[in-house]
């Protein structure tokens, strides 16, 4: 059991993860607000983001005209 | 392990008489991590293997032999276009037409290198379906996997920690974890897969589901699981918490042909509600799928009246037809489709596939076949 030690970190975020349960109305507003428009970045962003990490590390890069028709490319 | 252990007493040289002597943090400590050590040396030496997760254990029946997963119906049309191999990058295009689930139009994303995987797929009413995966080492897996959109009823998120021991497989499960309504709600699930003999695993999952409003009561419920692997059949048993059981065998016929049964028996919903039908209801599906070197085709007939077949043919490297087909002998229905599969990747990257497919095959007739722990490979 002695190398769950080495998820310190984790232990961390669980023990700040309680203390924010203990938290005012004010701030959960606030965390429920910003839950929301992560979600929304998140439905709009995760396929441009997806994308662009694979048009980043391809070689050759492929260009835009290619990358998003659906027509084969000669 | 052993890295980690404090220099014990009996190792520390002869000439640290007039040093102090290493500082022993606990006898009781070193004793109770002497035990700990002899039962790990100990469970080493028997040799289990990894049984895989509770999640995977029906997968041959249910995943691959039976073709559910598989299923659709009306017309449809996939345009997939590699651009990468390593890291595989690939986009794609699906079009659907006349089928109850498939959307009209959904635009697809998928990255991949050796430790990350993303992907994600949105459909043509901006919903979104997205997958990531890290691999940390041989042993940890973190997932996350999340739906959102205005047509979904309600926003999923799932994040999910495999921990794949030597002899068993841990997960940690939460779906839709919030603090925001003033407590922790969410659906939590823990479940452990524990190989006992070389063949045969037993597991418990266990699941905890704490709604967001204090009026519903929070749930608690308990799932065992069994798995038998032999050299080249595979049965398992569920006992689900909801009161479904689910029996399943698999066997390996020959080197391209599998055949399946699972029966699920359980307590039929209507009757309790509506007042209909028997109190405990059961399936049962036979499945067989068949590779051939250009084609699978799977068939199934359940205990319902339902007849099914799925064939998929590689027409050319580029060009895959597949067609799908349903009878329903009782409610006397019949559902049709019919599929279309066109990889259109430049030319570098068909030929890295080649290469790659040509060094799979090389690795795979040296493996040799018949393990049936892989028979998807």
């Amino acid at each position: 059991m002695l190398h769950l030690w080495h998820q310190m970190p984790l232990l961390c975020a669980v023990k700040i993860l309680l203390l924010i349960i203990k938290m005012t109305d004010e701030l959960k507003e606030r965390l429920s607000r910003v839950i929301d428009t992560g979600r929304v970045v998140l439905q709009y962003g995760w396929i441009p983001f997806v994308v662009y990490v694979g048009w980043k590390q391809s070689t050759p890069r492929p260009n835009l005209l290619k990358l998003l028709s659906p027509l084969p490319s000669a | 392990m052993s890295d980690l252990t404090p220099v014990s007493p009996a190792a520390a040289p002869a000439s640290a008489v007039a040093t102090p002597a290493p500082r022993v943090y606990n006898k009781g400590f070193s004793q109770v991590k002497d035990i700990f050590n002899k039962i790990y040396q100990s469970r080493a030496n028997l040799g289990l293997p990894n049984p895989g997760t509770t999640e995977n254990i029906n997968k041959e029946v249910s995943r691959d032999v039976l073709l559910t997963p598989f299923f659709f119906t009306g017309l449809k049309a996939d345009v997939s276009k590699s651009f990468s191999l390593q890291p595989v990058f690939q986009v794609s295009h699906a079009l659907a037409l006349g089928s109850p689930v498939l959307p009209n139009y959904a635009f697809g994303s998928a990255y991949a290198n050796e430790n990350t995987m993303m992907q994600g797929n949105i459909e043509s009413d901006l919903s979104l379906t997205g997958r990531a995966q890290r691999v940390w080492n041989s042993a940890h897996t973190s997932r996350a996997q999340f739906q959102l959109g205005d047509s979904q009823p309600a926003a999923l998120v799932q994040l999910e920690h495999d921990y794949l021991g030597p002899d068993f497989s841990l997960t940690l499960r939460a779906l839709n974890p919030s603090i925001t309504s003033g407590t922790l709600s969410g659906v939590y699930t823990g479940s452990l897969l524990q190989s006992v003999t070389k063949k045969l695993a037993l597991g418990i999952e266990t699941l905890y589901s704490m709604p967001a409003s204090k009026e519903v009561p929070s749930d608690v419920s308990t799932s065992y699981f069994a798995r038998y692997t032999s050299t080249n059949w595979i049965a398992s048993v569920q006992a689900r918490g909801t009161g479904q059981t689910v029996l399943s065998f698999y066997k390996k016929i020959a080197d391209k042909v599998e055949a399946g049964i699972e029966t699920e028996i359980g307590p039929n919903p209507n009757a309790m509600l509506l007042g209909t039908g028997n109190l405990i209801d059961g399936t049962t599906s036979i499945g067989a799928k068949y590779e051939f070197r250009q084609s699978i085709f799977r068939g199934k007939i359940d205990s319902t009246g339902k007849v099914s077949c799925l064939v998929e043919r590689q027409v050319l490297p580029i060009l895959a037809l597949s067609f799908a087909g349903e009878i329903d002998h009782v409610a006397k229905t019949a559902k049709v489709g019919l599929g279309l599969q066109i990889e259109a990747g430049s030319e570098e990257v068909f030929e890295q596939q080649m290469q790659l497919q040509q060094q799979m095959a090389n690795a795979g007739a040296g493996a040799g076949t018949g393990a049936p722990s892989t028979p998807s490979a």
